[in-house]
């Protein structure tokens, strides 16, 4: 598997979210869209974590 | 024949190898589709209820996608966490709060253009920045046997010893914020 496409689904679900944001008027909504948006960066921070095995998001341009 | 029977030889090398890869992609590309049509159902429906539904397969779907990286000890507590607690949180606070139950007009504002323009651009733009950084780095994973193999409990370890180890005062900080934050949130909700 390659890292790009968590990164990939993880930056969609982002971008998703902060539509939500945007156009939401309901408080519980933009509630949810911000959720959408913490679960991307979570993915980010396990996938970038996972070719090492230092557990920190490292997400650094490595091998 | 030689040349007619390569794609085969590649086939057998592929089933032959102890691998998970070809499954594992199968399985990413399902759910990270089942997990966008989510997202965007999230977004759009006109149904608060259905929207806090749609996050429940958004939130499993990143459940899995833990475990595709073999962070199992972050999947079960995604699923703990989230599943379990967040969207009956969101249900409740749906219940108890004049949301409207029903079918409503009115949650979206008209900003619906903006959204779609930022949304896109932001798509784009990480998107190019991912992949011009991280190019074909592949995830170097060793497959292992069984559940309680040594493998298999070497990252849920190294997470352990991450916290509790160099990570120890920011995890103790965040404890006191959060507790911080519900007293916070008793006060705000009294009205005495």
């Amino acid at each position: 598997m390659l890292l790009n496409q968590f990164l990939l689904l993880a930056a969609i679900l982002f971008s998703i979210g902060v539509y939500g944001v945007i156009v939401r008027r309901n408080g519980v909504l933009v509630l949810m869209s911000i959720e959408l948006i913490l679960n991307s960066v979570n993915i980010n921070l396990i996938a970038c974590s996972a070719p090492t095995t230092a557990s920190v998001g490292r997400c650094s341009p490595c091998s | 024949m030689t040349a007619l029977l390569t794609p085969f030889a590649a086939l057998a090398q592929v089933t032959t190898e102890h691998t998970f890869e070809v499954p594992a992609n199968v399985v990413f590309y399902v759910v990270a589709a089942f997990m966008v049509f989510a997202a965007i159902r999230v977004v759009t429906t006109d149904n608060i209820v259905h929207a806090a539904l749609w996050l429940i397969v958004v939130l499993a779907g990143v459940g899995l996608n833990f475990l595709l990286l073999q962070a199992e000890f972050v999947a079960v507590t995604q699923v703990l966490v989230y599943l379990g607690a967040i969207v009956v949180l969101f249900l409740f606070g749906i219940m108890l709060t004049r949301a409207p139950l029903g079918r409503a007009d009115d949650l979206d504002n008209d900003q619906r253009p903006i959204g779609i323009v930022v949304g896109v651009l932001l798509t784009s733009v990480i998107g190019f920045a991912v992949i011009r950084t991280f190019g074909s780095d592949k995830l170097t994973f060793e497959a292992y046997a069984g559940p309680m193999a040594e493998a298999g409990n070497q990252r849920t370890t190294a997470l352990a010893n991450e916290i509790f180890g160099p990570q120890l005062i920011p995890f103790e900080v965040l404890s006191v914020l959060l507790t911080a934050a519900l007293i916070g949130a008793i006060v705000l909700a009294r009205r005495d």
